[in-house]
């Protein structure tokens, strides 16, 4: 409201959507299992710190049909932002599930912006983007029946495919025919794309089935502490000298008994990236050195770095660019909750 | 022939779990991935890495392929030690995957 004063603009309305913050609900939650510890979330190690569960698209369409200009939301679910108008203009009604399921199939598509129109795609020699420093955001018109298609501006960089429609369709789905968010269960097992222009894709056969009666929470809760360090070694030699640093770094931390739950010791531009611990690889002109610890004492994650740091007086010869950093892990839990424990609520300021 | 000749992949995360696509840039190709790329298969490739199930899904209108990898990235975004806390670079490390 302030920035909008600042600018002369008056009669803006803005509105709030709250609701999402369920942590004095947790209470009652206490014996619901944690998905990711398997255990009651009472038996969580940590302070918990937030709650928010994911709404639907309900109180964002209530903003608008209050007028809003603006909506700023909560926590909802991610294609929520894009049904909700949809919803609102058309008047599409919240248990009409086959056309919630074509605004689904919508809004995950558009949900990360450029990775429709080629965005995270480029295969340089297989899957060109053109001009991808000027990457379209993508566009889609949609008809009051839910048809729709994706395209871009022309002049924009990137490109519109049923190629890149599919990766970004299945993209962090599980079942693409049990689809779950809090407006409907989405099917997209019988989704088609067909290219009817250059980067015009028509997209069809989505569908729906009624929405859970569960919705599902994040937790937040003070998790443990992480300890990184960092060096590289170039030339000759180099993994060997890199292998031998990080096996002088684990001995050191045992002599020193520091506590540590768990580390792990890469080596980027060999194996930090796949886990991969028995495939041979060529040798490397240089290697950079990793290891990363978990531990529950700020003071204990710090010495990951601090040992990695000695190399370079005490280590392998050649040891160079060493780096350090401690962070504080706030995880997350997830759980779900009984939807009609959630209300979304509008709150609604017009700019004077 | 590496799935790379013939395929292209994108990974998603939510938690503790990865999805992956195998999606067939010609769709006649659809039928050689179904058959060679199997759950199992999948779940042997990534060993070291996802510790719990391996589900397939197929739509095989889009030529494509959805794999779920339970208990995979060692404890999801916010805890993993590895530097690719999203697991996003496991669609390249599938397409390494060698099919005869």
């Amino acid at each position: 409201m302030e920035i909008a004063r600042k600018n002369g603009i008056s009669g803006l309305k803005i509105a709030a959507v709250l609701g999402d913050d369920v942590l004095a609900k947790l209470e009652q939650y206490q014996d619901t299992e944690v998905w990711e510890t398997r255990r009651p979330l009472r038996e969580l190690d940590g302070q918990v710190v937030s709650a928010n569960v994911y709404m639907g698209s309900q109180g964002i369409v209530e903003a608008l049909r209050q007028g809003a200009d603006i909506v700023i939301t909560g926590r909802v679910a991610d294609p929520a932002i894009f049904m909700a108008p949809l919803i609102y203009e058309f008047g599409w009604s919240m248990d009409d599930w086959d056309l919630l399921g074509k605004g689904t199939v919508i809004g995950h598509l558009l949900e990360c912006g450029g990775q429709v129109t080629g965005g995270y795609y480029g295969e340089p020699g297989k899957k060109d983007v053109p001009s991808p420093d000027r990457l379209g955001f993508p566009i889609v018109e949609v008809t009051e029946d839910g048809d729709f298609f994706v395209t871009k501006v022309a002049e924009a960089g990137g490109l519109v495919t049923p190629h890149t429609c599919t990766e970004q369709l299945i993209y962090e789905i599980h079942d693409p025919a049990n689809y779950l968010t809090p407006d409907v269960v989405a099917d997209f097992s019988k989704v088609t794309f067909t290219q009817e222009e250059q980067d015009k894709v028509r997209v069809a056969g989505a569908t729906g089935k009624p929405c859970p009666q569960t919705l599902k929470v994040s937790v937040g809760y003070k998790d443990c502490f992480i300890g990184d360090g960092e060096i590289s070694y170039g030339g000759p030699g180099c993994l060997e000298r890199a292998r031998l640093a990080g096996d002088i770094v684990l001995k050191r931390l045992e002599l020193r008994r520091i506590p540590i739950d768990e580390i792990k010791v890469d080596l980027i531009g060999v194996n930090s990236v796949y886990w991969k611990t028995d495939k041979s690889y060529s040798v490397p002109d240089e290697v950079r050195l990793r290891v990363s610890a978990r531990t529950r004492e700020r003071s204990a994650a710090a010495r990951i770095g601090e040992e990695v740091e000695t190399l370079y007086t005490n280590g392998p010869a050649g040891g160079c660019g060493a780096t350090k950093a401690v962070r504080e892990i706030v995880s997350v839990a997830s759980l779900l909750i009984d939807r009609d424990d959630v209300t979304p609520t509008v709150v609604l300021k017009e700019v004077e | 022939m590496k799935l790379y000749e013939i395929a292209h992949s994108r990974t998603g995360d939510k938690g503790n779990i990865s999805n992956v696509s195998l999606i067939a840039y010609d769709k006649n190709d659809y039928a050689l991935l179904r058959e060679k790329v199997t759950a199992d298969k999948v779940k042997e490739w990534f060993a070291d890495m996802v510790k719990g199930e391996v589900i397939r899904y197929e739509l095989p209108q889009l030529g494509a392929m959805n794999f779920v990898m339970y208990d995979a990235l060692g404890g999801g975004v916010t805890r993993t030690l590895s530097l690719d806390m999203h697991g996003k670079g496991i669609s390249s490390y599938l397409l390494d995957m060698e099919i005869s």
